[in-house]
């Protein structure tokens, strides 16, 4: 073991670091230069500068807020798959599979049933309380079986399953005709305009700001409970706090784009196969990789077929493999 | 520097698991606790080390600060995260940030060779062999910084070999240190201590030195079995069944 060898990892990590900043850049210019209005690239240059053209309206008003939505989205599903997983010493966690995305479009649909005309806090604290009752639900069986892995994933998905089903119930029963269309059942950036895309930055703000405060006791709750307790964190109090925080996030989230899967759970493996597990590396690079896969992910559901295809689609394509990819490697740990 | 334990009493569902226990270590007397399961033994090293708090009774240390920030716990059986690897384990445990940079690293680098964990560090925890895991367990123990350091059971898991080469290796870097440990081995405790608490039933049933301490009566009251002692050099007392 040379020294050289030891640092290798910082240099590592500032590498992957500039490559996922710099990749994310990329594909947040394609996501903005690549559309079905298929304008050709002069004519998007004209209407980002000069803010006129016959693109103007499409680039500045539809494209430019879908982009930064898309980055939000990610930051917010990328956290908050972190935080889970950490939390919950689970590695397969993540907000679509623990449910709490599914619950959080339960939770808009049954409000939008009850008033369809409601404001933007409120499709918040509707997605935040079907996310929230989700995860207890969730958290309840975790109680029962000492969090085992498996069993956690298996009651989040069907909790999810089950809140899917109940939001096209009542999709098809009372609100067809609603703007939040089939698209947003399964999940789009399609209905975020610059509107959506500033109220996403309270969700995304509050999901850097909580963990920039508390990586640290993050690091430690890594070493496991009683180690952890022994250095002044108590493990159940920060362990609510970071399901609390993800569970306000991504409900938030959900009642803009709907149920968004796999993104939570690829991006911190993807940051972890790069960096490692401590958590202040491990979470910087979550966020640009999960900017990147969102980024990416919208990008080909908006493009590979003539009409959109709804990016929970597309994720969950390019997730499950993923998914599989993890079950078959882990061992049974509990 | 002195850890005081003081008259402790711990009650956990309302059972008695602690009672009226009281103990002093002081920084360069390794400090063991032995006695049968059951007996409370890493129940008071989690009440030292502040993962219980004590229904009654204190914890002290003198001469000393803050106890979260200068106690080092290892558990018998982390739970660390699924996939973790040694490195990543050794630079959280640690908290050294700049454990990848060139300059922390010379001092962590000798104890990782001690322990031989150097040439495992980018494995991942949960495929190494349980012994091999204690190993890089005690490594990080044996690094830090912190001036307590309190091991539950460390020789668990290990071969003849590495239970007393960890053991020297440890007590050369704990030698200014307060350290505190529990075993099921009385050789270990009586090799490797120099004051010895002996628990029965959460209470103190002896404490003092191994040399005085041990005896075949009481070990074998203690255990229940019928122990042969023998001694060793320096007047060190060892116990092997009778049978």
């Amino acid at each position: 073991m040379s020294a050289g060898e030891i640092s290798k990892p910082i240099f590592l990590y500032k590498r992957n670091l500039l490559l996922t900043i710099l990749a994310a850049t990329a594909l947040f210019i394609l996501e903005i230069y690549i559309g079905p209005g298929r304008y050709p690239a002069r004519q998007v240059t004209e209407a980002l500068i000069h803010g006129r053209g016959p693109a103007a309206t499409v680039i500045l008003d539809i494209r430019l807020p879908r982009a930064i939505g898309a980055v939000l989205t990610g930051v917010i599903l990328g956290i908050s798959g972190l935080l889970l997983q950490v939390s919950l010493r689970n590695p397969l966690a993540e907000p679509y599979l623990l449910g709490v995305s599914g619950g959080a479009s339960l939770g808009v649909m049954a409000a939008l049933a009850l008033a369809p005309s409601l404001g933007y806090m409120a499709m918040d604290i509707a997605g935040f309380i079907g996310a929230l009752l989700a995860i207890l639900l969730v958290i309840l069986v975790g109680e029962l079986t000492g969090y085992n892995v498996y069993s956690v994933i298996l009651a989040g998905v069907a909790v999810g399953g089950m809140s899917a089903s109940l939001a096209i119930i009542i999709y098809l029963a009372k609100l067809e005709t609603h703007q939040l269309g089939i698209l947003w059942i399964y999940g789009t950036l399609s209905l975020v305009g610059w509107s959506e895309a500033l109220q996403l930055l309270v969700p995304a703000l509050l999901a850097l700001v909580y963990l920039a405060i508390y990586y640290s006791k993050f690091n430690l709750l890594l070493l496991g409970d009683e180690q952890a307790a022994s250095m002044g964190v108590s493990p159940k109090a920060l362990r609510r706090g970071m399901i609390l925080v993800s569970t306000i996030t991504v409900g938030m989230l959900t009642s803009y784009t709907g149920p968004i899967g796999f993104i939570g759970l690829m991006s911190p493996h993807i940051a972890r196969m790069l960096v490692g597990s401590e958590v202040r590396r491990l979470s910087i690079l979550t966020i640009p990789v999960a900017a990147d896969l969102t980024l990416i992910s919208d990008l080909l559901a908006r493009n590979i077929l003539p009409g959109e295809i709804p990016l929970g689609s597309m994720t969950a394509l390019l997730g499950v493999p993923f998914f599989l990819y993890l079950l078959s490697r882990r061992p049974a740990e509990t | 520097m002195k850890l005081i334990v003081d008259n402790v009493t711990l009650k956990l569902n309302n059972t008695v698991i602690l009672n009226s226990v009281s103990l002093s270590a002081e920084q360069g007397v390794p400090h063991s606790i032995i006695g049968p399961n059951g007996s409370g033994k890493t129940s008071l090293l989690r009440v030292i080390a502040g993962v219980y708090k004590p229904t009654s009774g204190t914890v002290r240390i003198d001469g000393a600060g803050d106890p979260e920030s200068i106690i080092y716990y290892l558990p018998a059986e982390p739970t660390v995260f699924p996939g973790m690897k040694v490195i990543d384990y050794l630079q959280i445990a640690l908290g050294l940030r700049g454990l990848y940079g060139e300059k922390s690293i010379g001092e962590i680098r000798e104890v990782l060779a001690e322990f031989q964990v150097d040439n495992y560090l980018q494995r991942d925890l949960s495929t190494l062999s349980s012994g091999e895991r204690r190993l890089v367990y005690l490594a990080a123990a044996a690094a830090t910084t912190r001036s307590v350091v309190i091991i539950d059971e460390p020789t668990a898991h290990l071969d003849l070999k590495w239970a007393i080469t960890s053991m020297r290796n440890l007590l050369r870097h704990v030698q200014d240190k307060v350290f505190i440990f529990t075993t099921h081995d009385v050789n270990i405790a009586s090799a490797f201590s120099e004051h010895t608490t002996v628990m029965s039933d959460g209470r103190v049933k002896a404490s003092g030195s191994p040399r005085e301490v041990y005896s075949r009566e009481l070990l074998s009251r203690v255990y229940g079995v019928d122990l042969v002692e023998f001694t060793g050099p320096g007047g060190r007392r060892f116990y092997v069944p009778s049978t």
